[in-house]
């Protein structure tokens, strides 16, 4: 199992490193822009007129103004880009762990050797959550080193930035793990591909009209964007309610899927 | 005590054969049998009277005078396979196919007989299967395949695009689960995850990481095996002419089908399972393969192997299994086979012969005459023909035509529907 996993990281380690230096610079855009920002008040009340909508989705509101540190980064960085840079780069690679492999003939002789499919998949599912907890290291340790050059790190102590890094990632998880599932139950790239994909863009959809529209509003509960949004974890530190959800709900969908993996013929 | 497998010694021939071949082992000393062993183990062995007065006879004259003409290669390898010094010895005597120690009492289809020529079950079957059904939706992919594989033995797969050859394979390998049916490889049922540690697969269309050199994958795969032996890997990487350092995405589609066979081989499998291997090599590697191929039958392993290539399975496998829409219809020893082949003499004349002296003669299927030289084709025993083949003329020389696999495998195929048997 142990050299599945490895194998697996292996093969994604340039990928790695350049997503790495993606987030790196991505890091070191926002710091740098944080001050024409932090001193435009002008800004604040443009997007205090949004629609309520826009401005959860956007991690705004009346205690969180785009003019300071936690407002700037939930907005521009922690409501949208880092759960969308963390979402595509894992739900390629969680396509791929049984769906991919399997429709690109490569799983076949893998799967000739004494390790179990479900053995298979746990490793690469475990390779996916290291090669994400790596990002999410480079990205805390990339903001924590350029916040206080413009002092983006103002009244922000490293542990939220941690974890409100984390609770992004673990929102993208969630799709990424529905990629995983529906490839190892399916077979099909594309299936587990287009599902997870458009799962996160309809969740997100619906989490902003969810804020005007009151028969949505029931739907929350099950949407992860909504657990990562409503936790808001750069103000409230990584609450059990802000990582719970989307950890549970990565492991169900990982447990649900390897029952008809182990199954199930392979294409 | 020597820990004889259990024998399917049904009748009184089958009986003295495996008597002789272990009399045979105790002279030679192989596997440290000892005549009180075989008094010992053969009684459990079957309790026919049959088997029990030819062994009385063997120990009074040592089975001089006993009908020998019913060699088993299975037996011979249920030995060379436990007993390295008698599997050298044997080696040199016999190569692991010679043919010319299988001929003897023929495999019938009615059941899950091995087709071993001697008929003698001296160990489980590596492979078995019993009215194993496959279905995809409402195409029946393989119906109700029976057949058994022992060790040492090499069995050809043939058959036609879509007969289902490659869907029994990955059965086998527990890729598709059987609709009905059972199969069972190595003892445990197919797909077993422990098991496949001994077996050795290529599939029949090979997809490796492009980015992997053939040194990384050898690797990789003894880590998950628990077996890593360079030298070995080493050796056959030579012999086949493959430079190991090479990523996969830059090699020839020869090359890569080594990288293929090298990993099945690289664990020393008891049981090897390869869908149409010889594909895409060039002659001189397809020769090496198949030397290494009788090489794995010779230390007791079972080989499986796929293959359009008729001449090939002639020239490498022991038996033959030919599948068509899904059902075996022909499952014998390739000697077997070819003896059961219509066969074919060439005679030459003087002058031209009388061809009319055939006519009405039993087993004469076919004449046809080229001047002084007359073909006659001959489906049952050669002695009418001949006989009459002396009343057309005077025959300066005969020839026998010798009929090859692929002959048979067309009228196989021709024969529609009905399983040919070997009688």
């Amino acid at each position: 199992m142990w050299s599945v996993l490895t194998h697996a990281m292996h093969r994604r380690r340039f990928a790695l490193a350049w997503w790495a230096l993606g987030v790196a610079g991505m890091c070191g855009l926002l710091a740098a822009a944080y001050p024409t920002v932090r001193d435009n008040h002008e800004l604040d009340n443009t997007f205090a007129n949004l629609s309520p909508g826009i401005q959860t989705l956007l991690g705004l509101s009346n205690n969180n103004l785009l003019s300071s540190p936690t407002g700037y980064l939930d907005s521009q960085f922690y409501a949208n880009i880092w759960p969308l840079i963390v979402l595509v780069f894992t739900i390629g690679f969680a396509a791929w762990t049984i769906a991919g492999d399997e429709q690109a003939g490569t799983l076949e002789l893998l799967v000739a050797n004494p390790i179990s499919r479900v053995r298979i998949a746990l490793a690469r599912y475990t390779a996916l959550l290291a090669l994400t907890a790596s990002l999410v290291i480079v990205c805390v340790v990339a903001l924590s080193a350029l916040a206080p050059s413009t002092g983006l790190n103002h009244g922000l102590p490293a542990a939220r930035l941690a974890g409100a890094t984390i609770a992004a990632a673990l929102c993208a998880l969630v799709f990424a793990s529905v990629a995983f599932a529906v490839g190892a139950v399916t077979g099909s790239r594309p299936a587990a591909l287009a599902t997870s994909a458009g799962l996160a863009i309809a969740g997100y959809v619906l989490e902003g009209l969810a804020a005007q529209v009151a028969a949505l509003r029931d739907t929350r509960w099950i949407n992860p964007w909504h657990w990562l949004l409503v936790t808001d974890p750069l103000r409230h530190g990584l609450t059990t309610q802000a990582w719970l959800p989307a950890a549970g709900a990565c492991t169900v969908l990982v447990l649900v899927a390897l029952p008809p993996l182990a199954r199930r013929d392979l294409r | 005590m020597l820990a004889l497998p259990v024998i399917d010694a049904r009748d009184q021939l089958r009986g003295v054969v495996l008597a002789i071949e272990v009399e045979r082992a105790v002279h030679d000393g192989a596997a440290g049998v000892t005549a009180a062993d075989l008094a010992q183990s053969v009684p459990l062995v079957s309790p026919d009277d049959g088997l029990e007065t030819a062994l009385s006879a063997l120990s009074r004259n040592g089975g001089d005078g006993l009908p020998v003409a019913d060699r088993s290669c299975a037996v011979t390898g249920w030995f060379t396979h436990r007993d390295p010094v008698a599997r050298r010895r044997r080696r040199r005597a016999r190569p692991a196919n010679d043919r010319s120690r299988c001929r003897g009492p023929q495999p019938s289809l009615s059941g899950p007989q091995p087709p071993l020529s001697g008929g003698v079950r001296v160990h489980d079957p590596i492979v078995h299967t019993h009215g194993l059904t496959k279905r995809f939706g409402s195409t029946t992919a393989v119906q109700d395949l029976s057949l058994s594989l022992y060790p040492g033995r090499i069995l050809g797969f043939l058959g036609p695009n879509g007969a289902g050859k490659t869907t029994t394979i990955r059965i086998l390998m527990g890729m598709l689960r059987p609709t009905s049916g059972r199969a069972t490889v190595l003892g445990k049922p197919a797909g077993d995850v422990a098991t496949r540690r001994r077996i050795g697969y290529l599939p029949g269309d090979l997809r490796v990481d492009p980015r992997l050199t053939g040194t990384d994958l050898f690797a990789w795969f003894a880590r998950l095996r628990g077996q890593h032996e360079p030298d070995l890997v080493a050796a056959l990487c030579d012999r086949l002419g493959l430079d190991p350092s090479r990523r996969f995405g830059a090699l020839s589609k020869g090359n890569r089908q080594k990288v293929g066979i090298i990993q099945a081989l690289s664990h020393r499998p008891e049981l090897l399972i390869l869908d149409e291997p010889t594909t895409g090599l060039d002659p001189i590697a397809q020769r090496e393969f198949l030397v290494l191929l009788r090489e794995t039958a010779a230390r007791g392993a079972a080989v499986l192997f796929s293959s359009h290539v008729l001449p090939e399975v002639e020239h490498a496998a022991t038996d033959v299994a030919i599948i068509r829409g899904g059902r075996l219809v022909t499952y014998a020893a390739v000697a077997d086979l070819l003896d059961r082949a219509r066969r074919r003499i060439e005679l030459r004349y003087a002058s031209p012969p009388a061809t009319a002296a055939f006519d009405g003669v039993p087993g004469v299927v076919d004449v046809t005459v080229d001047g002084a030289t007359l073909i006659v084709t001959i489906d049952g025993p050669v002695g009418p023909a001949l006989r009459a083949a002396t009343d057309a003329g005077m025959v300066q020389r005969v020839m026998p035509v010798d009929d090859d696999l692929e002959n048979l495998f067309m009228t196989i195929y021709s024969d529609r529907g009905d399983r040919i048997e070997v009688h």
